[in-house]
């Protein structure tokens, strides 16, 4: 009986744990948070790496990753290879940021007809 | 007595020339290093480190018997004297080639390979110029027929692939020429130079031995990771992010064609049997596929190219993928009076003109001067030994 109720628990409370917890990056707009984390963590410079993430608040169509250099006014090379790993968690791979300074993640996400677009910038050296 | 003013002169005059860098500096230039880096196997070809198989390359690597006038080897236009280029602006064998012999030190480094990246391995990448029609100019069926009719060839490979050569198909004979090619050149090693003992002795917070380096090319090095903005593209031990960019390098060639660069880099890459996607990867989990899966071209790939390493820089040139800038001089001036205009639409908003001194762009020189070794200035290749 106890293991029951902690696992309905750990059910109910999940999904949050997921964007929170393990994630060391949150975004969150319209209801909808987004915790990401890079593999390896931090994002190394001109190198492949992948980042995983987990979506509360709702549950996407569709989702594309990209991350761009907004001062200089371009993307990666690479378009990162999305799986979900588990309800809710993804992994995408393949991602290389050429050029140290500032980038930003973007995850474009349709939510039943709705578009949400969720990023967040970060340094790399 | 008169020894302690020497010694005092000396130092006076050390702490006159060597202006201590600031930490930003500092950690930015341990970034170039370390040096030399791991050599690691090859997944994608079999033989990648075996000494049978260095060999084996080493003698394909000089023997013009590889090309449709018996005339043309790698080495014609691969010169261990020119950092393995040229000296020329365009690439010379059979005709005149299109673009700069690129130089092969720490080749084995390298994700992209050419000027347009039209290539993900070095094995690839060697079989290119056996059937391109201005290098060496044969066919497939050529090459393999060659391999199996010289004696000294047919035992290289049997010793480098524990095969016979009448045992295999034209095609996989051609990409085992290639594999036996790449494992020799990934042994090219271009040696520690004195960039690297400065850098180490930044590392070490030794100042003596730090102060061994030209005090020009110190204020360079700062130059080249401060306002110069050089080590945004050529970041890293190697000196090169190994993505692609356009520096305003005009890209007409001879008769009005065109250079595309990159964009045509990406297509070749798609068709390309002799790459990591291909039939002929010895890894069945592709392990180091996953970008050449994941490239994606983009509008500003048209005009782009390899960022090269610069390392020992010095003895590669003339520069650029169209041999056009003579010197390092030049290419210094190149960024200095950069034409923004000349630049794509949607290309990089990171160059600007840098309108540098004379004193800076001397500076800038000396340290990239200073990125080549005595190793790769002294290196020369052993004649091969005939396999009987
Ligand atoms: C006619 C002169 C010529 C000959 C002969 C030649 N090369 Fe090259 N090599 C070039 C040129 C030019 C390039 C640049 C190619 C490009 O960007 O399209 C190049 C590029 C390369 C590269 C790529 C280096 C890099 O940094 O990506 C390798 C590797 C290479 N050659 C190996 C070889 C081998 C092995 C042979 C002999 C089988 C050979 N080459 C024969 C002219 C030559
Ligand atoms: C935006 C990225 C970028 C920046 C910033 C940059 N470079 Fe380059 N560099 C390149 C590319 C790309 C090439 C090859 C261009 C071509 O062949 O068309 C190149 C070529 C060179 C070459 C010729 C090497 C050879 O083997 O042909 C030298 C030398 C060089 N750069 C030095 C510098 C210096 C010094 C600076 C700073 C003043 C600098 N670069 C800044 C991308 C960059
Ligand atoms: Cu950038």
């Amino acid at each position: 009986m106890r293991r029951r109720l902690a696992a309905v628990l750990v059910l109910a409370t999940g999904p949050a744990l997921a964007c929170d917890a393990d994630f060391g990056r949150a975004i969150a707009a319209e209801g909808v948070t987004l915790a990401w984390r890079a593999r390896p963590e931090p994002p190394p410079l001109a190198e492949p790496f992948a980042i995983e993430f987990a979506i509360c608040g709702g549950r996407p169509d569709r989702i594309t990753v990209d991350a761009v250099m907004p001062a200089h006014n371009h993307g990666m090379n690479y378009a990162p290879r999305l799986q979900e790993t588990a309800a809710g968690r993804y992994r995408a791979e393949g991602l290389v940021l050429h050029m140290p300074g500032q980038w930003r993640m973007v995850f474009d996400l349709m939510l039943g007809g709705r578009a949400l677009r969720l990023s967040s910038d970060f340094e790399v050296e | 007595m008169r020894r302690w003013l020497v010694l005092a002169l000396a130092l006076w005059s050390l702490a006159a020339t060597a202006q201590p860098l600031d930490p930003g500096t500092i950690a930015k230039l341990l970034r170039h290093g370390p040096w030399p880096q791991a050599a690691i196997a090859d997944p994608s070809n079999r033989v990648s480190g075996r000494p049978e198989a260095v060999a084996f390359g080493r003698a394909l690597f000089v023997d013009a018997r590889l090309s449709a006038d018996g005339r043309v080897a790698c080495v014609t236009c691969h010169k261990p004297e020119h950092g393995f280029g040229d000296g020329l602006k365009l690439g010379r064998g059979l005709a005149e080639a299109t673009r700069n012999t690129q130089g092969l030190f720490d080749v084995r480094l390298n994700r992209w390979f050419g000027w347009d990246g039209g290539n993900d391995t070095l094995w690839g990448q060697s079989i290119r110029p056996i059937l391109l029609p201005a290098e060496m100019g044969l066919t497939v069926a050529q090459a393999a027929a060659i391999l199996r009719r010289e004696p000294d060839l047919a035992c290289g490979y049997r010793r480098a692939f524990a095969r016979s050569p009448e045992s295999v198909a034209d095609e996989a004979l051609l990409v085992d020429l290639g594999k036996a090619l790449a494992a020799f050149q990934e042994t090219l090693g271009g040696g520690r130079s004195p960039f690297d003992d400065f850098r180490d002795a930044l590392a070490a917070g030794d100042r003596i031995a730090a102060a061994r380096y030209p005090a020009a090319a110190a204020r360079g090095a700062a130059l080249f990771v401060g306002r110069a903005q050089c080590a945004v593209c050529h970041l890293g031990p190697a000196f090169t992010n190994r993505e692609f960019h356009d520096i305003g390098v005009p890209f007409f060639t001879a008769g009005d064609q065109v250079d595309p660069g990159r964009h045509q880099g990406l297509r070749r890459l798609a068709e390309n049997r002799y790459g990591l996607l291909g039939p002929y990867n010895d890894d069945p989990a592709r392990a180091t596929g996953l970008l050449s899966r994941q490239v994606a071209a983009r509008h500003r790939n048209w005009g782009e190219f390899r960022v090269p390493s610069l390392r020992n820089v010095a003895l590669t040139a003339p520069y650029m993928h169209n041999g056009s800038v003579a010197s390092l001089r030049d290419a210094v001036r190149h960024y200095s009076e950069l034409d923004e205009s000349r630049l794509h639409a949607d290309g990089d908003r990171l160059l600007r003109a840098l309108h540098l001194s004379e004193a800076e762009i001397d500076d800038l020189v000396a340290f990239l001067d200073s990125l080549t070794g005595a190793e790769a200035r002294a290196v020369k290749l052993a004649p091969p030994e005939p396999c009987r």
